[in-house]
């Protein structure tokens, strides 16, 4: 289980620090996919049912449905990052300090405050504070959608690890509710971004006349 | 008791099922606002069969079905929601279409999203089940994102954009709270027995439970440190849904602070401190802040910052006088916010503008709209004939008799600040000495717009000086919030 927590914060950290905003969408889909894995594996190995259909929503929701919808946002604009609060080496070295020390920190205190938390306790809390970090130090709307998807998916590990018999009901209607999220967030930004076009294809327009009057002046 | 189920709950599914209905059959605008008021009709119907039965058997709450818990507060609260509500359908039916003809094929979304977001919260109102209750409250606040953004502007979106990450976020910390709470008491927190969980947990895991619940709430009702989207949204959204934001929207985060940190308060003298702080903060800052501004709708947002403050800092003086006066005030910050804003709506109308400097008229041309505006204006200020000088009281006494005398002083200081920035922004709109701004297009003031206004004036007026018309339901909504600690 630690591998696929390390290799899912790797995944994390891939999508929070890369500049590319496809590529950081495109990491989200191994993260979903590891979140999705680990249930399952948890499902299997404490023998809780209600995990498989958890699992199985979040194969669907964290790994094809929003960073797909994530990724259509980005072909109505640039796919490089707008520059971040911090300098990028910087964030990066923060990054990897929040990750490393956040999840052996987080490990001690499950095995000393928490001890009947499942495994995933201590990758959900580092989830939460990488994605909280991530959101006070990006500026791009696209990393700030990623930064709360990241603090999202920490929740989910969160309350899966510390409340594994709650209805199914309630992880569903907070599904939900994570999906209304996502696609509010999607909407304002593509808007946005229908805007940003405009106004510099107006831009542009004016530009040119100045420049086609100045021309036919001389 | 199905058919009782079913009456109750019509408060919550007739706005729903409206709200769908609106949406699928896309009509127009007259029949988006007449479905929208039919089903505020029927909701508050429901809500008064709930209030009655409470009352009039004397009971301290009404637990129907396992999902359903229904006591003073809840009934207040949905109360309080449908009719701001109504008021912001009637004005949006003429506000609307006036400033947002850009946007007319999409009025019925417009409708669809209030009543879905009333629907929810009234939803929220009952449910026992605080994990059913986050649901509820979120989803009404991610809904009405949509209407923030409706203007469809740069800095309308971006306003959308930031109150749903800092809103979302937020209330995240409230999420992480209750399972916290669950996982250590082992069982379902339920607003029924969250009284007793408490009790079972250990003073460092409650102090750490309420901090949480402290930032989810205090984010979802805009006060200080975490008040950042409020001036942005309240300014960006159109006049009504500002109205709404200010009188239903913010107020879920006053529900959830009564609903938990009111419980922990009541056990923990740090968590007591530490609201008041804060609350002092809002306060203060609030009405600091307003003085400055120069858009109308930013003065009057951060005047409701300041105001909120008195409401957050009585919640927890685990007394009755202080919750009775929060809640009082808590009404009374509903019907001057929607004096104001719906003032300040007017004033946009005509002049176009939202700066105060753009705005110059004389007193004589609109001399409704500036009665509405003083009135609202000086019952900021907590002054006399007004509601709000009885709510202020009671905060200033309990505040005084809980040994925080210091907190009540900065209460009476902030609300005199936030009044004398209001009035001084009232004296550079209407008497001001240099050129006028004219009215564009010389139009008038619609009369439903102005009736509006008027309307919350003259409540404020009504429940200053018979405010026995309200004790009861206050009375009963203050010891539903008491009867949860017990």
């Amino acid at each position: 289980m630690e591998i696929i927590y390390i290799a899912l914060l790797f995944f994390t950290f891939v999508a929070g620090e890369s500049r590319n905003l496809k590529f950081a969408s495109y990491s989200l889909i191994p993260q979903g996919l590891l979140i999705a894995i680990s249930v399952y594996l948890l499902a299997y190995m404490r023998n809780i049912s209600s995990f498989y259909l958890i699992a199985s929503l979040d194969i669907l929701v964290r790994a094809i449905l929003m960073p797909t919808v994530l990724i259509i946002l980005l072909k109505s604009r640039l796919e490089k990052e707008d520059k971040p609060t911090i300098t990028h080496p910087l964030s990066i070295a923060l990054s990897i300090v929040v990750l490393s020390v956040g999840y052996n920190f987080m490990d001690t205190i499950r095995i000393t405050s928490f001890p009947n938390v499942l495994s995933c306790f201590t990758a959900g809390f580092t989830l939460f504070i990488y994605g909280l970090f991530l959101l006070l130090s990006k500026r791009d709307m696209v990393k700030m959608i990623i930064s709360f998807f990241i603090i999202e998916n920490g929740i989910h590990f969160l309350i899966i690890s510390m409340l594994p018999n709650m209805p199914k009901t309630i992880e569903i209607g907070l599904t939900f509710n994570f999906i209304i999220a996502i696609l509010f967030f999607i909407y304002i930004t593509m808007k946005l971004n229908i805007l940003s076009i405009m106004e510099q294809v107006k831009k542009f327009k004016i530009d040119n006349n100045a420049f086609n009057f100045e021309e036919n002046k001389e | 008791m199905k058919s009782d189920l079913f009456l109750y709950s019509l408060s919550y599914i007739a706005p729903l099922l409206t709200g769908l209905i609106i949406f699928l059959v896309r009509g127009n605008l007259k029949i988006s606002a007449s479905l929208s008021v039919l089903s505020i009709v029927i909701a508050t119907f429901s809500t008064y069969k709930g209030w009655y039965q409470i009352n009039e058997e004397g009971l301290k709450f009404l637990r129907i079905g396992e999902m359903l818990y229904i006591d003073g507060f809840s009934i207040f609260m949905q109360f309080m929601v449908e009719f701001v509500s109504l008021f912001v359908i009637l004005y949006s039916l003429k506000d609307i279409p006036l400033l947002y003809s850009h946007r007319k094929d999409k009025f019925h979304i417009y409708f669809s999203a209030i009543m879905l977001s009333v629907g929810f919260m009234n939803l929220a109102f009952v449910l026992d089940n605080l994990f059913l209750v986050y649901i509820g409250l979120e989803i009404s606040s991610i809904i009405s994102v949509y209407l923030i953004t409706f203007n469809l502007n740069k800095d309308s979106l971006k306003a959308g954009f930031k109150y749903l990450l800092i809103v979302n976020v937020g209330i995240l910390f409230s999420l992480l709270g209750v399972v916290l709470v669950s996982y250590n008491t082992g069982t379902d927190v339920l607003i029924s027995n969250i009284g007793e969980n408490i009790g079972l947990l250990t003073k460092n895991i409650a102090l750490l439970c309420a901090g949480l619940f402290i930032i989810g709430f205090f984010t979802k009702a805009g006060l200080v440190p975490f008040h950042v989207w409020l001036p942005e949204a309240y300014a960006e959204a159109p006049t009504a849904i500002t109205v709404f934001m200010a009188g239903a929207l913010t107020k879920i985060g006053f529900y959830g602070l009564a609903r938990t940190v009111t419980v922990f308060a009541f056990n923990l003298e740090e968590i007591k401190l530490a609201v008041i702080i804060l609350s002092s903060l809002s306060m203060l800052l609030g009405a600091i802040l307003a003085f400055n501004q120069k858009d109308i709708k930013r003065l009057i947002a951060y005047c409701s910052i300041s105001e909120m403050g008195f409401i957050s800092s009585a919640l927890v003086l685990s007394s009755y006088a202080g919750v009775f006066g929060a809640i009082f005030h808590l009404l009374n910050h509903t019907l001057m916010k929607g004096v104001l804003f719906f003032s300040a709506g007017i004033l946009i109308y005509l002049f176009g503008s939202r700066q105060i400097d753009e705005i110059k008229n004389s007193p004589s041309m609109k001399p409704l709209l500036v009665l509405s505006f003083l009135i609202g204006a000086l019952a900021v200020g907590g002054m006399p004939p007004f509601s709000s000088f009885l709510s202020s009281l009671s905060i200033i006494f309990a505040l005084s008799e809980g040994k925080f005398l210091w907190t009540a002083v900065i209460m009476a200081f902030s609300g005199f600040i936030s009044t004398i920035a209001l009035l001084r922004c009232a004296n550079s709109i209407f008497w001001y000495k240099g050129d006028k701004v004219d009215i564009r297009n010389g139009i008038s003031i619609p009369t439903p717009l102005m009736l509006c206004s008027l309307l919350f004036a003259l409540l404020l007026i009504i429940f200053g000086i018979y405010p026995d018309i309200l004790y009861s339901l206050i009375d009963s909504a203050a010891k539903g919030i008491i009867n949860i600690n017990n």
